[in-house]
């Protein structure tokens, strides 16, 4: 453990935000969190799973559009993580590094802004045969655990990617509402999750980073072998040198991010889609920023 | 069909083994660090994956079995398969004469040399052969030639004509038709010409010496003389004298006795050291099957003599080992370039 990862992410985001990325997640959320009523805020327009008694129905009226009242929150706030720690998570991720070090690096990047605030943070993650747990706490010893936590259950030899297990278990251990954050890839979670991904919404706010999967062709690399973590099998040079299998894969490709990406908005959660770990930082903070954007809006 | 350098084929083969087992043990070394990557299971759902994964296969599957094939030719080729013969040079200037004692007592064994000769005349190239048959007078069926086809019908007639027990016809313990009798009596027409008279071995020797031509032409000269040399009547010659005249004349006599018939073992003494002193061969055998081995011993004393020892010809035969070659060399590289 030369250097602790949190050292590391931090470096990695001061090198690319400088001062700007504090305050990215402060009066986030805000709806889930009661606020006490003392620091009014800012409004901010409804949204599914706010509460009805928040809305400010003069400004309701005036606007035209729902609209609630936010107040500074003075508690302290909990976030929560959900990384998706299966063997898919250990691939090479789009831009050639390892999804896992761009999930560590996600994750890395939500708990050093929850250090800004003091704010708890917990984790869940693992596999239903080995499920990873952390409570939320606060401290730095807490945050290179969780980081580590991630790291080293993240390996090639964990079973496959199972994201309804995985929201069903979120759902289940964190009975708080919460900010979640959800670290996966770029294949889930599936649209078959939709209704367990809705259910966790009413009770946490939920953002989704994925991380892009490399090219399972790689047609320009032939000299190296493409394996898949879950299921090895060979993938002949011919198939993968093949114009029209890797067109046919793309478009596969491709239709699978749209129905996932369709999906994540219509449930009104923040999402981002990132290249790997090079990107994931720059990514993550423009998602923070919209977000912040469209809540200022109000 | 041998292969004349089959240990470089061996090798060839142990090589390409050898080469095999390398890569086999050592493919995972030779593996590049490959490439993890996730969620690609749908490839299986996308028909131009699954075509393209079929066809690498099936190409994989011609490419090894091609080069299979292409060791094994490669190698065949490099042992030099050939045809290998044992050949015996040619006695193309050589003159046989059949001398065959026709009396009653000889029919079986005239039977057999004659089918026997008429087989061998079918390898024969430049040889000359005649055939002469004597029983108190003597005849010549037809003198020495070279001409095959008719050597061969000759033989095959007379062989059948001789067939003939005519004694047992006499009797009336064997019965021929009349084609038969009379195709008989036609072959041994002439060689009863002094009545109460029968197998003048010496005479009918004499004469068949005569039956040489070309004297001063430098030939192996020789007769295969077939009799149990029991001689009823008064010869003109002894068998002696009769002997000297073919020695003298620079002819080989190969006599074949079949055994006795009616007479004590003094007529093969005498047969034995009137052929033997004139440095002729003596072959004694009752069994009609055994004329083939010795016609064939005769061959080879003869080649002997000429100093023609039979060697071993082989001729390459690398024609279809290397098409086979050329073609799946060919074929590999087009595979290959295929599967790119």
């Amino acid at each position: 453990m030369a250097t602790s990862l949190i050292t590391r992410v931090k470096a990695r985001v001061d090198l690319h935000t400088s001062n700007r990325a504090r305050g990215l997640i402060q009066g986030r959320g805000r709806s889930m969190f009661k606020g006490s009523g003392e620091d009014f805020d800012d409004l901010k327009y409804y949204q599914p799973g706010d509460k009805i008694s928040d809305i400010d129905w003069k400004a309701t009226a005036r606007s035209g559009e729902p609209l609630i009242r936010q107040f500074n929150e003075e508690r302290v706030r909990h976030l929560s993580i959900v990384a998706d720690t299966s063997a898919g998570m250990a691939a090479t991720a789009a831009d050639g590094t390892s999804k896992r070090d761009a999930a560590v690096m996600a994750a890395g990047l939500i708990c050093f802004l929850a250090q800004q605030n003091g704010d708890l943070i917990g984790l869940v993650g693992g596999s239903e045969g080995r499920p990873l747990q952390l409570p939320a706490r606060s401290s730095d010893g807490h945050l290179e655990l969780l980081l580590r936590t991630i790291q080293q259950g993240t390996t090639a030899g964990a079973p496959g990617p199972d994201s309804a297990w995985l929201l069903e278990r979120a759902f289940r251990v964190t009975s708080r509402s919460t900010l979640m954050t959800i670290i996966t890839d770029e294949a889930h979670p599936a649209v078959e999750d939709f209704a367990a991904l809705r259910r966790l919404t009413t009770r946490h706010d939920v953002m989704v980073v994925r991380i892009a999967d490399a090219d399972p062709l790689l047609g320009e690399d032939l000299d190296h072998e493409v394996v898949d973590v879950e299921q090895p099998r060979e993938v002949t040079a011919l198939a993968r040198g093949s114009a029209k299998v890797a067109r046919d894969v793309e478009a596969y490709r491709r239709a699978r991010r749209e129905g996932i990406t369709e999906m994540l908005d219509r449930l009104h959660v923040s999402h981002v889609l990132t290249q790997g770990e090079t990107t994931v930082v720059e990514d993550m903070i423009a998602m923070l920023r919209a977000r912040e954007y469209r809540h200022a809006r109000a | 069909m041998v292969m004349i350098l089959w240990w470089v084929t061996a090798l060839l083969l142990l090589a390409g083994l050898a080469v095999w087992a390398i890569t086999f043990w050592n493919r995972r070394a030779m593996r590049t660090a490959p490439v993890l990557v996730a969620n690609s299971r749908f490839l299986e759902r996308i028909p131009s994956f699954q075509r393209a994964q079929r066809w690498a296969r099936v190409l994989r599957v011609a490419q090894v079995g091609l080069a299979v094939i292409g060791v094994l030719a490669a190698s065949m080729l490099a042992g030099r398969v050939a045809d290998e013969r044992i050949e015996t040079p040619s006695f193309d200037s050589r003159d046989i004469v059949l001398c065959l004692d026709v009396s009653g007592s000889m029919y079986q064994y005239d039977t057999e040399i004659l089918t026997t000769m008429a087989d061998m005349v079918q390898d024969f190239d430049g040889e000359r052969v005649a055939l002469s048959i004597f029983n108190s007078t003597s005849r010549t069926v037809f003198p020495l030639t070279n001409d095959y086809d008719l050597i061969e019908r000759e033989l095959r007639e007379a062989s059948e004509a001789i067939d003939f027990d005519e004694a047992g016809a006499y009797a009336g313990t064997q019965s021929y038709s009349d084609e038969k009798r009379a195709a008989y009596y036609d072959f041994v027409a002439g060689t009863r010409g002094i009545d109460d008279e029968a197998s003048i071995v010496p005479d009918g020797l004499a004469s068949c010496g005569q039956l040489f031509d070309q004297a001063e032409e430098d030939r192996s000269r020789s007769i295969i003389l077939a009799t149990d040399n029991e001689v009823n009547g008064e010869p003109i010659f002894t068998l002696d004298e009769a002997a000297e005249g073919v020695a003298a004349r620079d002819i080989s006599l190969y006599t074949f006795y079949p055994g006795s018939y009616e007479c004590s073992s003094s007529c093969l003494e005498e047969l034995r050291s009137a052929t033997e002193e004139h440095g002729g061969t003596v072959f004694e055998s009752s069994d009609p099957d055994a004329i083939p081995t010795i016609l064939d011993q005769i061959q080879r004393t003869q080649a002997e003599e000429m100093g023609a020892t039979p060697t071993v010809v082989r001729t390459d035969l690398p024609g279809a080992f290397f098409v086979l070659t050329l073609v799946s060399l060919v074929a590999i590289l087009v595979v290959g370039w295929r599967s790119r």
